[in-house]
């Protein structure tokens, strides 16, 4: 059964898919910035992109698992990697994205083409849709635009970044998006990301570094994908997900980039062309 | 035991017969290539980051937020940090023993302080939180995985398991899942107590530099950090009872040299609401009446 990818679009909407009409989000940041590290929205863009121009690669890998109450068992494996391209704008920067996701078998981390539903049996056909570049907007200060309304659904999204935790070099920030969408008629959706950032503080205040890396822990609430034929049983998916950021594309893991070369040759040959010309 | 005790046979007496082979060429704990794709070399990497060759003391320290969900609407309740102590023992059949002790405490989410009063944002009781203080508990680090030996209520199911890891930029990545039901009663609509598992699923991901883990010379790869997310039942104390919904969490943290080595927000805490603990962890036990099991309390 041939089947959209309902997450991916959501996870565009969660990463700030940059549509229009556009509403200013909420901001918020709990703990203070250390000195040394100036203000938090270059910090910010340092740590999760780059203080310049140019590319970076975020390697994405994990699991997802579906939850019913409390019973919860695992789905597919995710091997992920987000394209990414940092321009300097008169408001701040902006970021091209074009993130190619692959659903993996748990045990095999071969591409996922079907699998048992283990919550009812039933063999799931599952065929990816690939993705398509989008871009982000952000202010200098790190807050970003994101659309009121997406295809006739209100949408509403709670971003929040704060500084988790100071401890010796090492320095964690979340970045967590809530989101709500109402459509015209039927009941609200709800989903949640939160993703945690780690790097070391020295690179983060070494003015001549242009890349420092980082890792990230993301972890994800949503709904059950169509293709998962879970009707309407309650609960819904989580996920789990490691990744660092790297300056060069044969850094990523060669997991994914065997994946991408299979499914997108050209994209695989001209990574940053594939976002487009800007 | 000293890490020279540790023989090519502790690793590989721990690995299932139908790993041997792979054992072998994983050569022993001395090597300094380990092979990740290698059952033996995994284990290995696994004991040095969350266990050790040495029994030396072994200090953490991690930070979290817990949210409520209810229909996938999130709500934050609480922050949590937690210090922990452990010392790991070799066993003759490879795998490991590791004693472990923690206190914690509920704090703001929003300034840090320790919270001794809250209100339930569900049901608007106010509550008055016991902290957390778990311990002595004992888990055996086996090839498959954490199986709990002691210190958790009869009739507590727990399995720990770990995928084989894997390196990026010379950083190795080795995630770890736990899933446990601990038995708890709660209250039903009624007022009557039911029992009502207390179910917890966790999932970990601890990295350290691939350089640390081969070096031979180490014992425990210091600079092992983790994070981890889990999902479980409301906690006893929030009493509510059969309603739907569940807590989730988020957090972080990592080895550090000894309690001296923690985060001021909570190295002062421990200082002052329990001292025994800072000083002398090892022989700390928690108190008899106090039951604090992953946010279980009464």
């Amino acid at each position: 059964m041939t089947r959209s990818q309902p997450n991916l679009n959501r996870r565009a909407l969660v990463l700030g898919a940059a549509l229009a009409p556009l509403i200013p989000v909420a901001w918020a940041s709990a703990g203070a910035v250390p000195p040394a590290l100036g203000e938090f929205g270059p910090m910010f863009r340092k740590m999760r992109y780059r203080p310049n121009d140019g590319v970076l690669f975020w390697w994405m890998k994990g699991a997802k698992y579906g939850q019913i109450h409390n019973e919860v068992k695992p789905f597919h494996g995710i091997e992920a990697c987000a394209i990414t391209r940092v321009t300097t704008t008169p408001a701040g920067w902006s970021v091209d994205v074009l993130e190619h996701i692959f659903y993996t078998d748990l045990e095999s981390g071969r591409l996922l083409e079907s699998m048992t539903n283990p919550f009812t049996g039933k063999t799931l056909d599952y065929k990816r849709t690939p993705a398509r570049p989008f871009t982000m907007q952000y202010h200098s200060d790190g807050s970003l635009d994101l659309p009121s309304e997406i295809g006739g659904a209100k949408f509403e999204s709670d971003r929040k970044k704060a500084i988790l935790t100071v401890h010796g070099d090492e320095i964690w920030v979340s970045d967590d998006a809530a989101t709500k969408m109402l459509p015209a008629s039927g009941a609200a959706v709800y989903s949640a990301e939160w993703s945690t950032f780690r790097c070391r503080m020295t690179d983060l205040a070494d003015k001549s570094l242009t890349f420092v890396p980082a890792s990230l822990h993301l972890q994800g609430l949503g709904g059950w994908q169509g293709w998962m034929q879970m009707g309407d049983q309650p609960g819904g998916l989580i996920s789990r997900i490691v990744g660092s950021k790297v300056a060069t594309f044969d850094e990523v893991p060669e997991t994914w980039r065997v994946l991408l070369a299979k499914a997108h040759p050209d994209v695989a040959r001209d990574p940053i062309g594939s976002l487009g010309s800007r | 035991m000293s890490i020279d005790r540790i023989s090519r046979r502790h690793v590989l007496a721990a690995v299932p017969a139908g790993l041997f082979v792979g054992a072998v060429f994983g050569e022993n704990f001395h090597r300094t290539s380990l092979n990740l794709g290698n059952d033996a070399d995994a284990f290995l990497a696994y004991q040095k980051m969350r266990g050790s060759f040495s029994s030396d003391p072994m200090y953490w320290w991690y930070k979290s937020l817990t949210y409520g969900v209810v229909d996938r609407q999130v709500t934050l309740l609480y922050a949590l940090e937690i210090a922990s102590w452990s010392r790991s023992e070799m066993n003759n059949d490879g795998t490991m023993t590791i004693t472990a002790s923690e206190v914690g405490y509920y704090l703001s989410p929003e300034d840090g302080r320790v919270l001794d009063n809250v209100t339930n944002p569900y049901t608007g009781k106010p509550i008055r939180l016991s902290h957390i203080k778990g311990g002595p508990r004992q888990f055996l680090l086996t090839p498959e995985g954490m199986k709990l030996v002691k210190g958790m209520p009869p009739g507590t199911t727990f399995s720990i398991s770990f995928r084989q890891p894997f390196v990026v930029n010379g950083i190795v990545y080795l995630s770890e899942e736990t899933h446990g039901a601990i038995p708890s009663q709660v209250k039903d609509d009624n007022g009557r107590d039911i029992d009502w598992p207390f179910r917890t699923d966790e999932f970990t991901t601890y990295s350290a530099p691939l350089a640390e883990l081969n070096d031979a010379s180490v014992a425990t790869a210091m600079s092992t950090r983790f994070t981890f997310q889990n999902m479980m039942n409301w906690p006893v104390w929030m009493e509510m009872g059969t309603r739907p919904g569940f807590t989730m969490g988020r957090g972080q943290g990592g080895k550090i040299k000894s309690f001296d080595d923690l985060p001021e927000s909570i190295r002062k805490p421990v200082m002052e609401r329990d001292g025994s603990f800072y000083k002398n962890p090892e022989s700390w036990s928690k108190p008899k009446e106090h039951l604090s099991i992953f946010g279980q309390q009464k």
